[in-house]
């Protein structure tokens, strides 16, 4: 009995450890913003803000996305025009962002896919 | 006593006036919703032996000009449609033309399965758009679609007719009948997105603050703002 309560016990660490990360968008998904996004993405002078009233320095302007639409569709990293942007899935001259030719790195943009695949929480 | 009347008094005014202000913010909204609401006036999808023909007509509240320049650019083309996951410019080394690369999330039901195309386009002498899948490179024997666009004053008629015939697998149990109410919600959903975005553009145009393409870049401007205007033009 006791033999199976530790296989059991094993086996449930083991699933924990598989699982992915909680992104947290105060902690996670904010700086990355803040030190790769915000300096085209504000108002009223960013370009970036001009070129489509797109604002990152919040959560609820992040949420509310461009003045054509939303850019993010929680929980669907594939379908977000956001992730799509930033993973360069829209060819080059669209990748984000625009003036750093290498754009954000692996982690930072795993971080974006697993905080929108987790349902781009406020968190 | 008196100080208390009048400061009951003066909370009502503000009330008041936020309730005034209010439903008049709701009637502007309303106005403006029932003014963009397109007119749409059939959307049909068919399949016979595996070709699907699809046909969507409406009436954009957007002049001609605006839907061309939605339906051309091609660097935004993921705005058109929710289905688009991946996109890309190319250029055809045999004929120097236009190509643009697809990768669709393509659902009907619960089952989705990604889907990619490759299209030649090109704006026929009429205003027309025309688009020719490159079999080839697409997931797709053949396929053609044309976007007819009539000027109607301020409006315009809009028109898309294709053809598509899959070179793929679908599984019984999706069924043609989901494909076809897919398909046609999805087109449904772009004429949509084609009449918001042009509306927008056509505002923009009133407000040339707005309005990127004819911003002066300053030189001393950031080098995010330089690169966007390289890429604009």
């Amino acid at each position: 009995m006791k033999r199976y309560v530790i296989e059991l016990s094993l086996v449930i660490g083991l699933l924990n450890g598989c699982a992915t990360h909680q992104v947290s968008y105060q902690q996670d998904v904010a700086p990355i913003l803040q030190s790769r996004c915000i300096k085209c993405h504000t108002a009223p002078d960013g370009s970036g803000y001009k070129a489509t009233g797109l604002e990152l320095n919040s959560y609820d302007a992040v949420m509310q996305g461009t003045i054509y639409g939303p850019i993010i569709v929680a929980g669907d990293s594939r379908r977000s025009i956001f992730n799509m942007l930033v993973e360069g899935r829209a060819g080059k001259l669209q990748r984000m962002p625009h003036q750093e030719q290498d754009g954000l790195s692996e982690e930072e943009i795993r971080l974006l896919s697993d905080w929108v695949n987790q349902g781009a929480l406020d968190n | 006593m008196y100080r208390l009347r009048w400061l009951q008094l003066s909370r009502l005014i503000y009330t008041t006036r936020l309730m005034l202000v209010g439903n008049f913010v709701l009637f502007v909204q309303s106005f403006i919703s029932q003014a963009q609401a397109y007119e749409l006036k059939n959307a049909e999808v068919t399949e016979e032996n595996g070709i699907f023909q699809i046909q969507v007509t409406a009436t954009i509240n957007a002049p001609a000009e605006y839907i061309r320049q939605v339906l051309t650019d091609y660097t935004h083309m993921y705005r058109l449609s929710s289905s688009i996951i991946e996109s890309e410019v190319l250029t055809s080394k045999k004929t120097g033309k236009t190509q643009i690369r697809t990768k669709l999330l393509a659902c009907a039901s619960v089952f989705c399965r990604e889907v990619e195309r490759v299209d030649a386009v090109r704006t026929l002498a009429s205003g027309d758009l025309q688009a020719d899948i490159v079999p080839e490179l697409s997931e797709f024997r053949s396929g053609q679609a044309i976007w007819k666009i009539k000027s109607m004053s301020d409006r315009s008629h809009l028109v898309y007719e294709a053809t598509l015939e899959p070179d793929f697998y679908i599984p019984p149990i999706v069924g043609v009948p989901a494909i076809r109410s897919s398909l046609k919600d999805e087109f449904i959903a772009t004429f949509e997105r084609i009449e918001r975005i042009a509306s927008i553009n056509v505002e923009r145009d009133w407000n040339d603050e707005h309005t990127l393409a004819n911003a002066v870049i300053a030189d001393n401007e950031p080098p995010c703002n330089k690169e966007l205007n390289a890429v604009v033009q």
